[in-house]
């Protein structure tokens, strides 16, 4: 299971039982890291279905599949997405 | 969740993407215009060269520009990968459309970046924009007076070099 929580102006990640706490930079890179994986190219039959992403400057790796990715890529679109009455206001 | 997001960025996450990507369009007219003024001083258009290289600096301003606009609001610059551009080209008529071409594909991109400001409320962007659309329009008329005194006079080859005194004189 993934799951991002907010803990005093961090995010803690929950990676399957792996914790990790982000600061907004760190999320912002980690976000641009997971929407530049091409999910298409884990279809074909010579992609591993590996990602292999460092996190927090390089403090941590995380070893992703196809379904990891996958729903990390929801979860962040969720995060950066405002709700209609809350756009810049 | 939201609001955490909304105190760490002043401007919208859409608009950083998009300004992430105007970054790589600016870096790659900087190195075109780099090609084109080693081309125009190879061809004895020493004017034309000149014209190039200032353009060339100024493409490279365009990317600081937004570079730190993003960093200062919050969001996260990327550093472009500059794409292969071409050192060859049929005349200098060819290199002056190609360059036109070049401006009025980024004059698109911007609008649409700015358009897209306003369907998000990013009103901050929008007005941070404001002065790119306006230097487009500067930029693409550069380079069509250029494109203009080409077809007009571009005929005679003697003519060629004389043309290229003009260019400087805007
Ligand atoms: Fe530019
Ligand atoms: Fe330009």
């Amino acid at each position: 299971m993934i799951t991002f929580t907010l803990s005093s102006n961090k995010y803690q990640l929950n990676f399957h039982g792996k914790e990790m706490l982000l600061s907004f930079c760190e999320l912002l890179a980690f976000r641009n890291t997971i929407n530049a994986i091409d999910i298409d190219s884990h279809f074909y039959n010579d992609h591993s279905g590996i990602e292999i992403v460092p996190l927090c400057n390089l403090k941590e790796i995380l070893i992703l599949e196809t379904t990891d990715v996958i729903e990390l890529k929801k979860i962040i679109h969720a995060i950066f997405t405002p709700k209609e009455v809350e756009v810049l206001n | 969740m939201e609001n955490l997001v909304r105190e760490n960025l002043s401007i919208n996450i859409k608009i950083i993407d998009l300004l992430n990507e105007q970054i790589k369009m600016e870096a790659k007219a900087s190195s075109m215009y780099l090609a084109m003024a080693s081309w125009c001083e190879q061809h004895g258009y020493d004017h034309s060269a000149k014209l190039f290289y200032d353009q060339s600096a100024e493409e490279r301003e365009h990317m600081l520009k937004i570079f730190k606009f993003i960093n200062d609001n919050g969001g996260m610059a990327y550093a472009p990968e500059v794409p292969k551009v071409s050192h060859e080209y049929e005349s200098i008529l060819d290199l002056y459309k190609t360059a036109l071409h070049e401006e009025i594909q980024v004059s698109k991109s911007i609008q649409s970046i700015f358009l897209t400001c306003r369907k998000e409320k990013d009103v901050a962007s929008e007005l941070f924009l404001q002065w790119f659309v306006n230097e487009q329009l500067e930029e693409e008329q550069k380079m069509r007076h250029a494109v203009k005194i080409y077809e007009l006079h571009g005929d005679d080859v003697e003519n060629l070099y004389a043309l290229d005194k003009r260019i400087s004189r805007g």
